[in-house]
């Protein structure tokens, strides 16, 4: 993009504390950071080893930050990443520059959005990153730490300081590192990334969303009773997609939940036409609670006592399958006017599994 | 020891732009532009703003207006409205939050 590669370099004195110090600026995230010396920036470049340092993968909103290879992997390092994360970390900035994602209003928002980042493939399992027990939560270095880093980026690159950069209300706790890898091996309808077209062997998803909202069942045996706890959360008056219309859902199964739907024989586009259908509330409670609006016209054309889908189309809701042993998934609404990127990850090759045969060389927005 | 500041650099350039500049350098009022963001109020509280700082400052104001067809307080503004602001004012008030 031929803007200039330029990191400045700061003098850290021998009884000074990077965190302080990067404090001092109005840098970080609050927590202790690991100091970007050029030789742990050398090994993490060094893991991407066909990419430029220079190049520039996204220009991050508000700040118009360039997010070169090697910004990147400063922050990586700041984060505690270990190289064999690095491949996800630029993937996912790329994600971050697709205007389909829309950063500058994610950024901008008051409503608490924070990007998921989902590790799918052989990406996740070199890289460390975790898919089972505990996945969305602390206890793995890759996932906590390149969710930070995606973080550190907005902060740092983006300018998504709270207050001049996010003007998000309260904030969140998904705000400090929100990532996890996708359970392929227990996934009854095979990997995510293949079903949006991206065919790599490894992959990354972007979604900006809401924390995850659960979903406990551990009493039914059959889909449709499963689904309907999952529709409960996703009618929730208090998101964003009740007065949006067209944001998207991810679904997060955890393994049991999706087996026991795919045994019935239900596909996942079945898991998404059906929650369409049953995630429903009536017209007049919607018009009852909301007077600003981001509806699309066929909204606007329901009556009262319509019952009203929660999103305008079954493809804006996602299933993935993620977590361990256990009955609880759980539900991530999106801010509303962002839609989820899927990219590959730098270096993968195009997958010979059967069935493949799309390059894996674009980008694909959810629509 | 030496380490990285993690920011990197801006894209683009930041600062006047022309007409900006010769409105200063001329001593000709400058003009102030309203861009309704969508949000509740927020013309209503930008223009009395506008207008307040146009009588302290012997500017005037000269535009207001929406982000364009289909766009709302989410999404980024019609590249046709940006260009109007860029040929007809000087400063633009660009949107209030919740």
């Amino acid at each position: 993009m031929g803007i200039p590669d330029a990191p400045e370099m700061l003098d850290l004195g021998d009884r000074e504390d990077v965190t302080d110090v990067y404090a001092r600026h109005g840098w970080g995230d609050g927590l202790p950071l690991v100091a970007p010396t050029p030789e742990r920036v050398e090994a993490m470049l060094a893991a991407v080893p066909n990419l430029d340092p220079g190049e520039t993968l996204a220009v991050l909103p508000p700040r118009n930050g360039a997010a070169t290879v090697r910004t990147v992997a400063v922050n990586a390092v700041l984060a505690g990443c270990e190289p064999r994360q690095f491949a996800v970390l630029v993937a996912a900035t790329r994600a971050l520059g697709d205007p389909a994602l829309n950063l500058r209003g994610v950024n901008a928002t008051t409503h608490p959005v924070a990007p998921l980042l989902l590790v799918h493939g052989l990406a996740a399992t070199e890289g460390g990153f975790a898919s089972g027990t505990g996945a969305l939560g602390p206890g793995n270095r890759a996932n906590a730490t390149t969710g930070r880093a995606l973080r550190l980026l907005l902060l740092h690159v983006a300018g998504a300081t709270p207050g001049p950069g996010d003007a998000s209300t309260q904030g969140g706790p998904a705000k400090y590192s929100y990532c996890a890898a996708e359970n392929v091996a227990e996934s009854p309808w095979g990997g995510y990334a293949a079903s949006r077209g991206v065919m790599t062997t490894s992959a990354v998803t972007l979604h900006c969303g809401e924390a995850p909202h659960n979903v406990h069942d551990m009493e039914n045996a059959t889909p449709g009773r499963i689904l309907d706890k999952v529709a409960s959360a996703m009618t929730s008056l208090a998101q964003n997609n009740a007065c949006i219309s067209q944001g998207e859902y991810f679904v997060l199964l955890c393994p049991e939940h999706a087996a026991t739907i795919a045994e019935a024989g239900w596909s996942r586009d079945d898991v998404s036409r059906y929650l369409f259908h049953r995630a429903r509330v009536p017209m007049r409670t919607l018009r009852e609670h909301f007077d600003s609006v981001a509806w699309e016209p066929w909204m606007h054309a329901l009556t009262d006592d319509d019952l009203a889908p929660m999103t305008g189309a079954a493809e804006h809701i996602r299933v993935v399958v993620v977590g361990g042993p256990g009955k609880h998934s759980s539900v991530v609404p999106s801010w509303g006017m962002t839609a989820s990127v899927t990219v590959p990850v730098p270096d993968a090759p195009v997958s010979e599994l059967p069935g493949s045969g799309v390059p894996g060389a674009d980008a694909v927005g959810s629509r | 020891m030496k380490i990285y500041t993690p920011c990197g650099a801006v894209a683009g350039e930041v600062g006047p732009t022309a007409s900006a500049q010769h409105h200063m350098a001329t001593g000709e009022p400058l003009r102030i532009g309203v861009l309704d963001n969508g949000k509740p109020n927020a013309r209503a509280v930008m223009v009395h703003l506008a207008e307040a700082l146009a009588a302290r400052t012997g500017a005037r104001l000269a535009l207001v207006t929406d982000k364009g067809p289909g766009a709302n307080a989410a999404t980024p503004c019609r590249d046709e409205v940006i260009e109007r602001l860029r040929q007809d004012v000087d400063l633009v008030l660009v949107g209030s939050a919740d």
